[in-house]
């Protein structure tokens, strides 16, 4: 999958980024975070394809392996907020990879944290299993920020903007 | 002796339709208005008129209940030359078939290969449980319905009837225990029948009215009272209209287990449903043993058609799944705006 075209002010790819590089081992990121016209921050992360809810049971290998996909996740939002939120408070000293916009601490307040997860192959009927348990990993999260999850596929993240048209 | 089809012409809203079933759950859907009902009830009133005493067309009017008891009025109403319904319910071993016209009088319909449905399906048992829940207004119902005080449909009056049997002294295997002993949980108590007045017995406590019960709990010991007493084993077919009404979601995955756990002990089973969860629950909680089908209809121009798969997922006419699915939609729209 191809996300963009994002205006460069709007962007921290930070998955690439030195501010992410230089930290080594042990923390978990996002593919980019993106600021929205319309006040919205979005933590964009991207799958190919997300484990059979229905048959994590089969085997404590599958489950043990579903457990670890969407706590991987989670933990991937949460450390990403937090690199963020820590870029905001100026905590690095070089913050040119961040988008000025995303800098803007003005009112954040009134900014809306979106976790996004494209999972590239899934249909639309298999999201709300995932979505729900996003949802129940990162509640917490969620009712600090009123931040909200948002579950993907291809198709969708295309009618929503986030994929790069040709 | 299971239901394998349903031939159906020119009969309610069907214009003409062939359904085949499998011996196991057989899961109807569609919107409202589409038939899933009346299938079932023509089943059901097929499958009573196994006994020797009860007639097919007799039955059908006492299950659907047209006015004046006239047969005739089961006809498809869409304006057309054709005045004549023709019934056919399969099983492996027999067929019966029924014919009348919108001038047939009471349900003197005509009537095909009833000894012999009645010679080969003789061991068959069914029963039939409504959406709405009845055993809480079952006291002196049948009279009021003998005195024309009240309608109820057979299917109301039938289900009193199963209920009110004696609950079987006989040795329960131990799956069957096991779900006894969830829905005794679930509703917490049993079902007991005290001068034609249900009442529901938490453990050593005093009985409880069933009109005091939640009508959820109450369906859940009717359940445990069917399967106790016997109403509900191998050879028996279960007609279950929409057994989502009024249960909470969290008990919807115990009713499907116990659905697939009937269909493993040889009860057929027809159900009809508008619920996600269960049409879901089913695939989910079937075994490869299992044998399950859903049955969608729809509409085509202006006739009522019918999809079969063995995979929920798998049918192309699926209101369920197009709400769920616009649902998520319409969400993604609100969150991401």
């Amino acid at each position: 999958m191809r996300f963009g075209e994002f205006a460069k002010e709007d962007l921290f790819c930070i998955e690439t980024s030195k501010i992410y590089k230089n930290m080594g081992g042990g923390i978990k990121t996002v593919e980019f975070i993106l600021k929205r016209k319309n006040r919205q921050i979005i933590f964009l992360e991207a799958k190919t394809s997300c484990p059979n809810e229905n048959r994590r049971e089969e085997s404590e290998e599958k489950a043990r392996k579903f457990e670890e996909y969407f706590c991987d996740i989670a933990d991937k939002f949460h450390d990403s907020l937090q690199i963020y939120l820590a870029s905001l408070l100026r905590c690095y000293e070089d913050l040119s990879e961040v988008g000025s916009s995303l800098q803007e601490t003005g009112e954040f307040g009134k900014n809306e944290l979106k976790f996004i997860l494209v999972i590239k192959n899934a249909k639309i009927e298999w999201l709300p299993g995932p979505q729900s348990i996003l949802e129940n990993k990162l509640r917490a999260l969620c009712k600090i920020w009123g931040a909200k999850v948002v579950v993907l596929n291809e198709e969708l993240a295309a009618q929503h903007h986030f994929i790069a048209t040709s | 002796m299971p239901i394998t089809k349903i031939e159906l012409d020119n009969f309610t809203v069907f214009k003409k339709i062939s359904i085949p079933f499998q011996k196991g759950i057989n899961v109807l859907v569609g919107e409202n208005g589409f038939g899933k009902t009346h299938i079932m009830k023509i089943l059901y009133a097929a499958c009573q008129a196994t006994k020797h005493d009860v007639s097919f067309p007799q039955k059908t009017v006492l299950v659907f209940r047209p006015d004046q008891s006239m047969i005739g009025r089961l006809v498809n109403r869409k304006k057309s030359e054709n005045n004549t319904a023709k019934i056919s319910v399969i099983s492996d071993s027999a067929r019966i078939g029924m014919q009348f016209s919108t001038k047939t009088k009471k349900w003197e319909a005509e009537v095909t290969s009833e000894q012999n449905w009645e010679k080969q399906m003789s061991d068959l048992t069914s029963v039939f449980i409504p959406a709405k829940e009845i055993l809480s207004n079952a006291w002196n119902l049948e009279s009021a319905v003998k005195m024309g005080n009240v309608e109820f449909d057979d299917t109301y009056l039938d289900l009193i009837a199963a209920a009110k049997v004696d609950i079987s002294r006989g040795v329960d295997s131990a799956e069957r225990k096991k779900y006894l002993d969830i829905l005794r949980g679930m509703s917490a108590g049993k079902v007991a029948v005290l001068e034609e007045r249900f009442y529901l017995k938490p453990g050593n406590q005093a009985k409880l009215e069933f009109n005091l019960v939640a009508e959820g709990l109450r369906k859940i010991a009717l359940l445990w009272q069917l399967i106790k007493n016997g109403t509900l084993e191998n050879g028996s077919v279960l007609f279950w209209d929409e057994p989502e009404a009024n249960i909470n979601p969290k008990h919807i995955p115990v009713i499907a287990d116990l659905l697939v756990m009937l269909e493993q002990e040889g009860v057929q089973i027809f159900v009809s449903t508008h619920d996600y969860f269960l049409a879901r629950y089913l695939e989910v909680k079937r075994k490869e043993s299992t044998a399950v089908q859903y049955c969608s209809l729809y509409r085509e121009e202006d006739s009522i058609m019918c999809e079969v798969s063995e995979k929920f997922e798998l049918l192309e006419h699926n209101a369920i799944m197009e709400t769920f699915r616009q649902l998520y939609m319409d969400e993604l729209g609100v969150k991401l705006q």
